[in-house]
């Protein structure tokens, strides 16, 4: 979508129901108070809401009404959202449009999920998975041929469940927030080589919420705005084609799309929120968002450029692998870091100077088919 | 199928007087050829245009790993891969384990194997790859 035919829109409310086990809590329980939390920083009141987009994968029908009917909503419309693990960013895409082309003056975003252990068992298991294929196996897929054309040392992948861990201190919100070191990394149990448990993000429940508005509705509250540059949504169909699996197309393609959109260079981006649900993902991502060129991404995490400090920091939050997985939360969640990041509120573990944020998330059925997501905001539209 | 079990997925392949293949198909209309059969061609959408074609007999393997955090039905850790067809597809499949077991880049063979309990415990049977001896072994 091209800027100059929509109208500027701003996250003005952000709210975080922190990742964990949640065993007692229904899904609604869990969830509420995310809504609750986004409302009061974004200074509105329910009744200035006027549409919701809610996003989970396995939680059943109409999730939305079921969260909002506990918190005093009338008949707003409600949409609930579906792209697998990428299924909270696309609900944040949904609303960010429908604002943006004046459907609404306001709207509210979710993303919720009870998980439970263990390998996710998808719903329509395909030959693959029946073969004995599972998520982790496919990334190590990835990272094996990539390590193979690239010679990328192993280390590289540890390397970056130890940053994660290390951003994961700074940050309150985090799950796992223990420091780990290389060698405990790759000593730890193998779950497909050459990923270890340390290198996959565990299951997690819990719930992010936001509150965006058009630009007369961010003057007339008053709240501090985190502007929309661009969005870029794409999907990749892997139908037994000899594909590069070095390179997430759909990443590629969701980062360009969003780039243009926003007008910006990839150079331009300050910080970022990426999909690490594993290790290897992290890696070939850099490569697909343009932070470093193809086959550079395990000298890119060995030499520091995404930690604390380094040129583009990747995952303050922690990511995936420190906070866990609540597949329906994790993309607004990561637009929830962004804001903070740009609003300067990242207490402990701010990034100097953030103007522009930059959040990616990636769902799918192993490599079978899938959707990436990838989302710019910025402190000034 | 045998004494080793069904196919863990209905019409996967079989086993003919060349040895074992993998189910393909070929539309008639644009030559495309796909993994399993279709009612609908990808490319050319004609309808019913997939006929049954053996594929998959040999291959070069592409990526590996293995897996060892198992679903159910698996007992122990387990090499799996993508392997190119000659074809032009790829698929996924186990590989021969152990020493024998095949690196990227090497030609691969064919062997159908009991793979993966069921609930009741039965084996299924599904393709797994080795590395492909031109000298017949004794």
């Amino acid at each position: 979508m091209k800027r100059d035919s929509r109208r500027n829109v701003a996250v003005i409310g952000v709210g975080l129901v922190p990742f964990d086990k949640y065993d007692d809590e229904s899904i609604e329980e869990i969830a509420r108070p995310a809504v609750v939390a986004a409302l009061r920083d974004s200074g509105l009141t329910r009744e200035q809401i006027d549409a919701a987009f809610v996003a989970h994968l396995y939680q059943g029908e109409v999730l939305g009404q079921r969260i909002l009917r506990g918190l005093g909503f009338a008949q707003i419309p409600i949409t609930n959202v579906e792209n697998a693990c990428a299924g909270g960013s696309t609900a944040v895409r949904e609303a960010f449009y429908a604002v943006a082309h004046g459907h609404f003056e306001t709207a509210l975003v979710i993303g919720a999920e009870k998980m439970g252990r263990g390998l996710i068992n998808f719903i329509n298991a395909d030959l693959e998975m029946t073969l004995g294929n599972t998520a982790p196996a496919q990334y190590a897929l990835a990272a094996q041929r990539h390590m193979y054309e690239f010679g990328t040392p192993r280390e590289a992948f540890a390397q970056i469940a130890v940053k994660s861990r290390r951003h994961a201190q700074m940050n309150p919100n985090a799950r796992f927030r223990d420091p780990v070191t290389r060698g405990e990394v790759i000593e730890s149990r193998a779950i497909a080589d050459p990923l270890t448990l340390l290198e996959c993000c565990r299951n997690g429940s819990g719930a992010a919420a936001l509150v965006i508005a058009s630009e007369d509705m961010v003057k007339k509250s008053g709240a501090k705005p985190i502007w929309f540059l661009g969005s870029g949504l794409a999907s990749w169909m892997f139908d037994n084609t000899q594909q590069d699996l070095t390179s997430f197309g759909a990443t590629r393609a969701a980062a360009k799309a969003a780039y243009d959109d926003a007008q910006i260079e990839v150079a331009d981006v300050s910080v970022v929120e990426l999909h690490d649900a594993f290790t290897a993902g992290e890696l070939l991502h850099y490569e697909g968002l343009g932070l470093c060129g193809k086959g550079e991404g395990g000298r890119f995490a060995l030499e520091g450029e995404t930690e604390f400090g380094g040129r583009v920091p990747v995952n303050m939050s922690g990511g995936l692998l420190s906070k866990s997985h609540p597949l329906g939360a994790t993309g607004v969640a990561q637009i929830c870091e962004i804001v903070w990041q740009l609003r300067g509120q990242a207490e402990g573990r701010q990034v100097e100077n953030a103007r522009i944020g930059l959040a990616h998330s990636q769902g799918g059925t192993g490599l079978e088919a899938g959707a990436t997501c990838v989302t710019l905001l910025g402190r000034e539209p | 199928m045998s004494a080793n079990g069904e196919m863990l997925w209905p019409g996967l392949g079989g086993e003919d007087n060349h040895g074992p293949y993998l189910q393909g198909g070929a539309c008639k209309s644009c030559g495309q050829v796909v993994l399993g059969m279709r009612t609908l061609c990808p490319k050319c959408w004609t309808a019913d245009s997939i006929v049954p074609v053996p594929v998959g007999r040999t291959g070069r393997l592409y990526t590996r790993t293995t897996i060892h955090a198992m679903p159910s039905g698996f007992d122990q850790p387990y090499a799996v891969g993508y392997v190119d067809l000659p074809e032009g597809i790829r698929v996924f499949a186990h590989l021969e384990g152990g020493d024998q077991s095949p690196a990227i880049g090497d030609t691969v063979e064919l062997t159908f194997a009991p793979l993966r309990k069921d609930k009741q415990g039965q084996p299924g049977r599904g393709p797994r790859y080795r590395k492909a001896n031109m000298e017949s072994a004794p």
